[in-house]
């Protein structure tokens, strides 16, 4: 079975910053994990609770639930290799591909 | 002018003043990271409108670099603001007495002083912060009277300029706008970037 990132992105409302990160987050994972990540946008205007319950200070915050450990970022996320490093992926994503070589896959 | 030495001091900026506002209203608190931008005065792109009354506060700061941060908010705002910090019912301000421009000189006084102690952190720059000053003006007023402590030609006078907006999730959906100014004179900007990249090397 194929692992899922699980990804939170919060926001507030229509502020550029928010939309700035949900473009910047959509580029990343369509690019990098595509059909590979499940990924909820929560407006802190709108559903202040899962804020508290996720103790937000800033927005935008993008948190990885899953997989472990658990990593969160502030900012638009316009900084590809600090939002991949930031949350552990950028790793992951260079062991995936050298996987993926050495069963000869091109990517 | 964008820097991204001057982006992470805005993130960890907001931050901090997110952790304060929170322990000032005894609450959470979500503050939005805009980005800053640096521009010329006569470039900047004011959100709240230049030649209406705004209340702002104002705090200056001296030692080896000279500025002043700029809080602005439309009177509305100011009253929402007062309810929030003085803990009153919601709608209850309909005029700031004493104890309410105090609450707002504090409320500043946190996202003001954020930045400028952030700077101070970041750089080793020495940076003494004054007492913060509430008034109630337009924004075009306001900045000649600013600049014009800091230098005799605006064209000598930078600004970051921003927004800052944060919600309290104790009050849903509501989102208390600002907008945000830091001036400095130019070289002394210059100084700052120089330090922090200095700091990163």
């Amino acid at each position: 079975m194929t692992k899922k990132y699980i990804l939170k992105l919060y926001i507030m409302g229509q502020t550029a910053n928010s939309q700035t990160a949900i473009k910047n987050l959509n580029d990343i994972l369509e690019k990098e994990f595509k059909d590979l990540y499940i990924l909820e946008v929560i407006d802190v205007l709108k559903n202040p609770q899962a804020a508290s319950e996720d103790k937000i200070l800033a927005t935008p915050t993008l948190i990885k639930v899953s997989s472990v450990p658990a990593r969160r970022i502030i900012g638009d996320l316009s900084d590809r290799e600090k939002v991949l490093s930031g949350l552990g992926l950028a790793d992951e994503l260079k062991q995936s591909i050298n996987s993926d070589k050495n069963f000869g896959v091109t990517l | 002018m964008q820097n991204k030495y001057l982006q992470e001091i805005h993130e960890e900026a907001c931050i901090k003043s997110s952790g304060a506002l929170a322990r000032l209203i005894g609450g959470q608190t979500i503050v939005d990271i805009a980005n800053p931008r640096v521009k010329k005065l006569k470039e900047l792109t004011p959100t709240i409108g230049p030649d209406i009354t705004v209340a702002i506060v104002c705090l200056s700061v001296s030692g080896e670099v000279e500025g002043a941060a700029l809080l602005m908010v439309s009177p509305k705002t100011a009253f929402d603001l007062s309810d929030l910090l003085i803990k009153k019912d919601w709608g209850a301000t309909k005029e700031l007495d004493e104890l309410d421009k105090s609450a707002l000189e504090e409320l500043g006084n946190i996202i003001c002083g954020s930045y400028f102690t952030t700077i101070s952190n970041r750089t080793g720059i020495k940076i003494v912060g004054h007492a913060p000053r509430l008034s109630f003006d337009t924004l075009e007023t306001t900045l000649e009277q600013t600049y014009g402590k800091l230098t005799q030609n605006q064209e000598d006078v930078v600004a970051l300029e921003t927004e800052f907006n944060f919600t309290v999730p104790a009050f849903k959906g509501h989102l208390f706008k600002s907008y945000f100014l830091v001036l400095f004179q130019t070289r002394h900007l210059e100084a700052i970037v120089d330090s922090l990249e200095q700091v990163a090397v």
